[in-house]
């Protein structure tokens, strides 16, 4: 005899878990990953630059071999040149710090998105366009680019990675979450409101250069970028089918509103006269639109972090799983490696008087270490289980409970209460019916329970 | 993963080496050079004297800042070099002298001062590295043969014949340098571009045309490699290449004879130049570190008296030949042979009406309104013919024709030039022409509606301010 229940099972919010899919890592896959890669070098280097400058502003010896360095020719003399120029122009301490956690922050979610949902369009395109915020919006590395006139390639991908970086910014927040896009027409009709919004685009980040960059910046991101995030995601709002998709389109329109409203704001009241200087064209004059970066870096950075609250709020792309290994092994690893070192110093003490070095010291320490580690993950795992995912911790006590209860109890009917009850605990089934399978191949119902929601 | 991380660094590594440009036989040398805290330029070569073995290609690399250059060498400028370098060490030492404190008098004045009492003065003073060059400028000069006083017993001589002596000899020496200048000056004021010397020409006998309108034939402009034999070796003005500057290379035949070589600019003369001492093959030369190194410590003892005139400009006020003169400025003197192009500050307001009154210094300036797309000083024809660009020389919108500029300057006891500038109402392309004064030009303008009017110098590119006018 089988027992078969039929249950149709929800978590709190109502989302279907997730079959992961695996499939192997096709040539699409690698071009992007090596596109990924190349265009987070861009980005990177920037940051580096401004980093240098940075350094250069506080190293006067540093400050003196970049202008030696700076003195010959080629992409490193440039480097240096732009990181011992911009030294002269670094903001105070926070302003510096503010533009790195923002683009630590970008560059962090574009990499940890990647490493959740490598495969996955939309988060490709979100990656991707982090990547690029995250280089776009940082005024002191900004400030090292542009400090010196773009020659040749490094004009190439200057542009290039502004036009890439907002396009997917654009067309991430359009598809996000499922990588449908909308609206909702056939592929025919599509194409051209896409076209139009990718060349309306291009133009502006194409303007993105010298003394036409600050309004060009006001246009893209305070207006272009909220405006058709918003207002995809106002579409998805009115057509969700589900309250998940409800609330998530609700969520991305309310976290994209403050730069849609800054941007009106800032053109009624400034209008793009007072951030541009239309009247100095062909001059290099690396002036950067210090207003427009520090009113739009505060106000981008809600679009990243509703996107991370949306995905662990409901759970999309297995993101629960992914924070909760995070805590773990982050915990695991640190709490051992504090304790390491705890050790290291205290047997350094306890041993000196016996041994001239420390090796002894530090081998016992690795030993202890190892022996540690695994014991201390689970004790760690089930400290977050109980803490952080109560309801999933509670689930496998009563599975196993239920498991050791199954061994022993020979009466079906008191099987089937404690089915019931192990179900119910674990799932929190809308409804659950008890069919039981005859030996001619028939299926008999027992009961059906009918759950607190039903 | 290991052998992953190790094949990016080393493709990091290489790719940074091949993007780095730098090969082993080349020399970079800086001509002009902008100070990274203010627009600038600077009347030298960086640095003024580099040793390569032969097959090394020299890259002089100029600093954009405005002000067109050249890269000219040969058997021609070395001869005018070895006679007017002298001129020129006590000229650079004489000015490093005073801008580092020293009392020194300025030409023409103290005429009675004796001789013996200048001296001492130069011998109070405390730059080492300034006294050796006034020193060694003025004994070679000496040698030279002009008739100097004797350092050590100067007799009766006073400041006056020393100022007419060394005043009637340098006159003599840039009137006919015996190479032809690129940038000229005619008698009634107008500057204009020399087609024999702003134009390449590469010659293995004999001078450039004398007419300074014709060019050298075309085959006489295909630039060979320097072997040393040249009698004249002239880039002609480097075109333009765009904001990051321009580059002109000399390769060094192999064949060169080891020796000294100077190259200096057609433009500016020979303050700016550098001498190229070519070793036999294999000798121990400096590395183009060394030679980075060197630059940079010859930019920062030119640039240090710069500095100071900036941050006292940016205060409010400097000092000029002991007076004290308060902004707005359009550009500043500098003691050394440069200036700073820059209007400081670089925000003015003012009422409808009111004056505004810059004190144009230091260069050529222009006061620009409605600033058209920057362009170039120097035009270069499809025919080869260079030419200064008109737009930029001439009053515009009204602007009143610029009076003509005789000399080097006001004498002793003029003060000077005023230049009523009339009244900007806001429309069209204003410009107050090229124009510029010793000790410098007292420019004045109205604004007949208010707004926010950005200006600048159509020669200098980063050269740009803004006036706030209300009611």
């Amino acid at each position: 005899m089988t027992v078969a229940v039929e249950a149709a099972s929800y978590d709190e919010h109502g989302t279907e878990p997730e079959e992961p899919r695996r499939r192997r890592w096709r040539a699409g896959d690698v071009v992007f990953l090596v596109f990924f890669v190349a265009f987070s070098g861009g980005g990177l280097l920037a940051l580096v630059l401004g980093g240098g400058s940075v350094l250069a502003s506080i190293s006067e010896p540093f400050h003196d071999s970049l202008h030696i360095r700076a003195l010959g020719t080629g992409f490193v003399a440039r480097s240096a040149l732009r990181m011992a120029d911009a030294a002269h122009e670094v903001g105070s301490w926070p302003q510096v710090a503010f533009d790195y956690a923002f683009s630590i922050l970008n560059f962090g979610l574009a990499i940890f998105l990647l490493w959740l949902r490598p495969r996955d369009r939309t988060a490709r395109l979100l990656a991707i366009g982090m990547v690029g915020t995250a280089g776009a919006f940082n005024l002191t590395a900004n400030t090292a680019v542009e400090v010196v006139p773009l020659i040749g390639i490094e004009t190439f991908g200057f542009f290039a990675a502004h036009i890439i970086g907002g396009l997917a910014y654009v067309y991430a927040l359009l598809l996000f979450p499922d990588g449908r896009p909308v609206p909702r027409w056939r592929l025919p009709a599509l194409v051209p409101l896409y076209a139009v919004v990718t060349a309306a685009a291009v133009f502006l980040v194409l303007r993105v250069e010298g003394t036409r960059r600050p309004a060009t910046l006001l246009l893209f991101f305070g207006l272009i970028v909220p405006v058709v995030g918003a207002a995809g995601q106002a579409y998805r709002f009115r057509r969700s089918e589900t309250q998940t998709e409800h609330v998530q389109a609700r969520l991305l329109f309310w976290a994209l509103a403050p730069a849609l409203g800054v941007g009106i704001w800032f053109v009624s009241t400034q209008g793009f006269g007072g951030v541009t200087d239309p009247g100095f064209a062909g001059r290099h004059l690396p002036e950067q639109p210090v207003e427009v970066f520090r009113i739009f870096q505060p106000v981008f950075l809600l679009v990243p972090f509703a996107l991370f609250f949306g995905l662990q709020r409901y759970r999309l792309w297995d993101i629960d799983r992914v924070v909760n290994r995070t805590l773990v092994w982050g915990l695991a690893t640190g709490l051992v490696f504090g304790l390491s070192f705890g050790v290291v110093v205290l047997l350094q003490r306890v041993l000196n008087p016996f041994t001239a070095g420390n090796d002894i010291a530090v081998a016992l320490t690795t030993l202890l270490a190892v022996a540690l580690f695994i014991p201390v993950r689970r004790r760690i795992q089930d400290f977050v289980d109980r803490r952080f995912y109560r309801h999933r911790y509670d689930a496998q006590r009563t599975i196993e409970a239920f498991s050791s209860r199954l061994r022993d109890e020979l009466d079906l009917e008191a099987l089937g209460f404690e089915l019931r009850g192990a179900v119910s605990r674990t799932m929190q089934p809308t409804h659950l019916t008890l069919l039981l399978r005859e030996p001619d191949g028939g299926l008999t119902w027992q009961w059906t329970y009918r759950g607190r929601d039903s | 993963m290991r052998k992953l991380s190790v094949a990016a660094v080393s493709l990091v590594l290489v790719a940074s080496s091949c993007m780095d440009g730098g090969g082993g036989d080349q020399r970079t040398v800086l001509v002009d050079f902008s100070h990274d805290e203010f627009a600038s330029f600077m009347v030298a070569n960086f640095p003024d004297a580099v040793s390569v073995t032969p097959g090394t290609e020299l890259v002089f690399k100029q600093t954009w800042t405005g002000e067109p250059h050249t890269v000219t060498g040969g058997a021609l400028v070395n001869e005018m070099m070895e006679k007017g370098k002298p001129f020129m060490d006590l000229f650079a030492g004489f000015e490093a002298l005073q801008a580092s404190g020293a009392d020194l008098p300025e030409g023409g004045e103290q005429p009675d001062l004796p001789v013996e009492e200048f001296f001492d003065a130069v011998d109070a003073a405390d730059n080492e590295e300034a006294k050796r060059q006034l020193y060694s400028g003025y004994d070679a000069l000496r040698e030279q043969g002009l008739d100097l006083p004797d350092r050590e017993n100067p007799g009766d001589a006073t400041n006056a014949d020393l100022d007419r002596i060394i005043g009637e000899e340098a006159d003599k020496f840039f009137e006919d340098t015996g190479v032809p200048w690129a940038f000229d000056e005619t008698e009634d004021g107008d500057g204009f571009v020399t087609q024999n010397a702003g134009q390449p020409c590469y010659l293995t006998r004999g001078g450039p045309p004398k007419d300074a309108d014709a060019a050298c034939r075309d085959a006489q402009q295909q630039q060979p490699a320097f072997d040393g034999t040249h009698s004249y070796y002239n880039s002609g003005i480097i075109p333009y290449e765009g904001p990051q500057g321009n580059t002109f290379r000399v390769p060094l035949a192999d064949d060169i004879e080891p020796g000294g070589y100077f190259f200096y600019c057609a433009v500016h003369g020979p303050a700016q130049s550098t001498e190229v001492t070519v070793r036999p093959e294999g000798s121990d030369v400096p590395s183009q570190e060394d030679i980075s190194r060197q630059a940079r410590e010859e930019i920062a003892r030119f640039s240090e008296p710069m500095q100071e005139v900036y941050n006292d400009a940016r205060d409010g006020e400097i000092d000029m030949r002991g007076e004290t003169l308060e902004g707005p400025f359009a550009g500043l003197s500098v003691p050394v042979h440069g200036s700073i192009n820059e209007f400081v500050p670089k925000e003015l307001t003012a009422k409808v009406g009111e004056e505004v009154t810059w004190k144009i210094m230091g260069a050529d300036h222009t006061i620009t309104f409605d600033v058209p797309e920057y362009f170039p000083i120097i035009q270069f024809a499809e025919n080869g013919r260079v030419a200064l660009n008109p737009r930029l020389q001439e009053p515009a919108g009204g602007a009143p024709e610029l009076p003509e500029q005789e000399g080097e300057g006001p004498q002793e006891g003029e003060g000077p030039v005023e230049i009523d500038g009339g009244t900007y109402d806001g429309d069209g392309f204003w410009s107050s022409g090229l124009t510029s004064a010793e000790p410098f030009l007292a420019y004045t303008l109205r604004f007949s509606r208010p707004g926010t009017y950005r200006y600048a110098c159509l020669l200098h590119p980063p050269m740009v301010g803004s006036v706030e006018v209300t009611r």
